[in-house]
């Protein structure tokens, strides 16, 4: 009896276990079906913008970036019947073809009937992202047949920040990922058909010759794939690839006479930075944390997975490995491309596996939706903002800049220096005539002779230089060498500055000045800094951007005065001195902007610690060096010294109030409507004309943001006459 | 007659279903400002500060739709919940209206 009533519990115990599991369970369905809506939703989102980033980049005529020009100029050259990879660059041009040629020859036909735009290779690039999106998603149904975990890989690729920003770019890495991604889909599809390894190796060697680091991860993923299937299928593979691509690689480099190998090897062999790796990994770690976990848990875990791993875990490895290529000199974002893919076929595969497991699949799918969520921001922040900015670099609708430097192009009479917007020329038809960043690498290991651009340059051949000033990086310190940006410096004088690119002419000494000029003839001051990528205006402050990095343009003072620097002063100094336009009476310089950009560290000589009061200085004291720090809580601007001369408030002190409005004056923004700036009203207290003090041109929209070259009157004066 | 009357356990799901209704239709009014605030913030990141009426007239788009969207919801959902209510479609409707509103909610906090 006992015995019987125990059984009886037991089982009722043993039923409401049951129940309670198919509870949870049908419970763990509900969660799911929430995750996935949740999930979708995000999806859709970040589909929309990188539809949107699409339409507004595809349409837009200039580039976008600086390797757009290069491809253009190549299918130029590549439709004239021309070489694109030369052995001899010792004259013009001074071109590097990178890459092996089928992008190039996919946008020759295109460039031939049409003319160059960079319309039909934005279109390739952007047809071949969405492609690759479809065939991410088509691998995993392949793998798993799971609709909705292929279209979670197919769409989270399309929401990762650097593919939105790359699927736009007449650049070859789309093409090159796509015809990868052909070529390994096809494997996972029929692994065991002969024309499927015949038609991926082509598809794989394809996408070797639009892009050479495309040889690892894929090539490998499918060895390793058909390993798993039938081991003489792989061998075949290796020998298919290895062969045909061997034999094309031969061929052009006979055609060539070895300018293939130059190329296409000898020529990105750059330098490679630890700290660039980090940097850049550092930042996909920022932009991507999920996935990656994601990853790293499925190369550790996966191994006990029989199906998709073969396939998924070795291109996962491949693609880590190609990364590590973006510590060289000059990478970007496009090395991400491959490990992307790879992160977003690993995310399709986990929720494809846990399928029968409903709370883990929410989980995981909130996972992913929480790591969309990220990207999208940083697609926004990142990407969005960047592209607005290049279309419309001053914000205003009306916006001519690009029209204006394509007009400067246009009207040239002589070869022009370009880089970042080298593309402008391609538009023009005019042949590039050198890739700065590339014959600077090949300079800097000693395979190039620069002495002809240097003679060149000297000589004034070029009657216009454009140089792209990125903030917070001086990209122009890679793209040109050092001996170049010296002989710019000394035989060019910057006169404009239109999206950012700084606009050189050849230097008139009778009317510019030498490159070295210390202080304008006449002038009762000194100048305070160099000023070698010209000066800023702004409502009478002076902003002077000498060339180099930070804590290296020394800053002096302008005249014997006393120096003062606040307690909390950490990036500047005021100097009081005698009025020299007004006997008698005293005046205040203010020298600013002498600290780090992003952590503020001071650049002000230890001579002069916060908090020093009345401190004789003599006329040309060192007190610093320019910094990019620009006030709290903004982001830093390119290295340079504000510098304003003040009126001294009523008790003869510095003008506190003056230097408050100085600094919270929007910059680099738009002043709101009907504010004015200082200088314009009628603020007593406003910043007094440096000009006079100085000896320099003065700006001819007082009060408004505007860049001049720095020009002294006497010397305009003397032209004049 | 008497086996028509609910039992108690028909009355909690009555109150459930009720309360339900109520919430997602509050927190559909809430989220005609949520997707405003993210339709405007996408619009600003692409446009720019400048585009000062072309944002204005986007917001003021984004809550008609969102206002009639919101006011087709509750209303059809409601008639669909009085048809359906105490089956598996109704529970099922709800499960997804709250999902949808909850990625909106999530996605304010990310863009």
């Amino acid at each position: 009896m006992q015995a019987t009533l125990e059984k009886f519990h037991r089982r009722r115990i043993q039923d409401r276990a049951g129940a309670l599991k198919r509870w949870v369970a049908l419970q763990g369905m509900h969660v799911e079906d929430v995750a996935k809506i949740v999930l979708v939703v995000f999806l859709a989102v970040a589909a929309a913008i990188f539809a949107l980033h699409a339409l507004l980049a595809v349409i837009y005529r200039y580039p976008i970036d600086y390797g757009e020009g290069p491809l253009v100029d190549q299918a130029m050259r590549l439709a004239a019947g021309q070489n694109i990879y030369r052995t001899d660059i010792s004259s013009p041009p001074y071109t590097i073809s990178n890459y092996p040629p089928l992008f190039v020859l996919s946008l020759a036909p295109f460039v031939k009937l049409f003319g160059p735009s960079f319309l039909p290779g934005r279109l390739i690039s952007l047809s071949c992202t969405l492609a690759s999106s479809f065939l991410l998603a088509r691998i995993v149904y392949a793998l798993s047949r799971d609709r909705f975990a292929a279209a979670v890989s197919g769409l989270l690729f399309l929401a990762v920040p650097y593919v939105v920003g790359w699927s736009i770019h007449v650049r070859v890495d789309m093409l090159a990922l796509a015809l990868s991604l052909a070529g390994l889909t096809v494997l996972a599809r029929w692994p065991l058909a002969r024309r499927g390894l015949i038609v991926s190796a082509l598809l794989l060697v394809a996408a070797v010759y639009t892009r050479q680091s495309y040889g690892l991860a894929a090539p490998l993923a499918a060895f390793a794939w058909l390993w798993t299937q039938a081991r003489r299928r792989a061998a075949a593979l290796v020998a298919l690839v290895g062969g045909v691509g061997l034999t094309l690689f031969l061929a052009l480099n006979v055609l060539t006479q070895g300018g293939f190998y130059f190329n296409v090897v000898t020529a990105n062999v750059n330098e490679f930075g630890l700290e660039r790796l980090r940097w850049w990994l550092d930042g996909l770690l920022e932009v991507a944390p999920i996935l990656l976990v994601l990853g790293g848990f499925y190369l550790f875990l996966g191994l006990r997975q029989a199906k998709p791993w073969p396939l998924l875990g070795p291109y996962l490895v491949g693609a880590c490995l190609s990364t590590l290529a973006i510590g060289k000199i000059g990478s970007t974002i496009n090395y991400f491309l491959e490990l992307c893919a790879a992160l977003s076929l690993v995310a399709g595969a986990l929720v494809a596996r846990n399928r029968e497991r409903p709370w883990l699949r929410a989980a995981l799918l909130v996972l992913l939706a929480s790591q969309t969520g990220l990207l999208m921001r940083s697609t926004l922040n990142w990407r969005v903002e960047g592209l607005r900015q290049r279309v419309s670099p001053t914000w205003d609708p009306q916006d001519t800049t690009f029209r204006d430097l394509e007009w400067l192009v246009k009207t040239a009479d002589g070869p022009i220096l370009a880089d970042e917007f080298m593309g402008l020329l391609a538009l023009q038809k005019v042949p590039l005539y050198i890739q700065p960043f590339e014959v600077t690498q090949l300079a800097n290991d000693g395979v190039w002779d620069q002495t002809p651009v240097l003679e060149s340059i000297r000589r004034h051949e070029f009657p216009v230089i454009l140089i792209h000033n990125f903030m917070g990086w001086l990209g122009y310190k890679e793209r040109w060498t050092p001996e170049m940006l010296v002989a710019i410096m000394e035989e060019y004088v910057p006169t404009e500055l239109l999206a950012d690119t700084i606009v050189y002419r050849p230097r008139d000494v009778q009317r510019d000045g030498p490159a070295d000029l210390e202080a304008c003839p006449g002038a009762p001051w000194r100048l305070p800094t160099r000023s070698e990528l010209g000066a800023w205006w702004s409502s009478r402050q002076l902003t002077f951007m000498g060339q180099g990095y930070e804590y290296s343009v020394p800053v002096y003072a302008v005249a014997d005065g006393l120096l003062t620097r606040g307690a909390d002063w950490h990036d500047k100094v005021a100097i009081q001195h005698d009025d020299p336009l007004r006997p008698g009476e005293k005046v205040w310089t203010y020298y600013g902007g002498m600290a780090s950009g992003e952590d503020a560290w001071s650049f002000v000589v230890s001579d002069f610690p916060p908090g020093s009061e009345a401190l004789p200085v003599r006329k040309g004291h060192l007190l610093g060096y320019q910094g990019q720090w620009f006030r709290k809580g903004a982001e830093p601007i390119w290295v340079h010294l504000r510098f304003a001369v003040l009126r001294p408030a009523a008790d003869g002190s510095f003008p506190a109030e003056a230097l408050r409005l100085m600094e919270e004056e929007p910059w680099p923004g738009v002043r709101p409507p009907g504010v004015l700036a200082l200088g314009q009203g009628p603020l007593e207290e406003g910043p007094l004309d440096p000009s006079p003090y100085l000896g320099t041109v003065g700006s001819p929209v007082m009060g408004r943001r505007t860049w001049i070259p720095l020009r002294c009157q006497s010397l305009e004066s003397t032209q004049g006459r | 007659m008497a086996e028509d009357k609910p039992s108690a356990r028909g009355w909690g799901l009555r109150l459930l279903a009720i309360a339900l209704w109520a919430g997602t239709s509050a927190l559909g009014f809430v989220e005609i400002l949520v997707v405003r605030a993210i339709v405007l913030r996408i619009f600003v990141h692409f446009a720019g500060a400048g585009s000062y009426w072309g944002g204005h007239a986007l917001g003021v788009v984004t809550a008609i739709i969102m206002g009639i969207a919101c006011v087709g919801v509750i209303i059809a959902g409601g008639e669909y919940h009085v048809k359906h209510f105490g089956k598996p479609e109704s529970w099922q409707l709800f499960r997804r209206t709250i999902a949808v509103e909850l990625a909106v909610l999530l996605l304010g906090w990310y863009i």
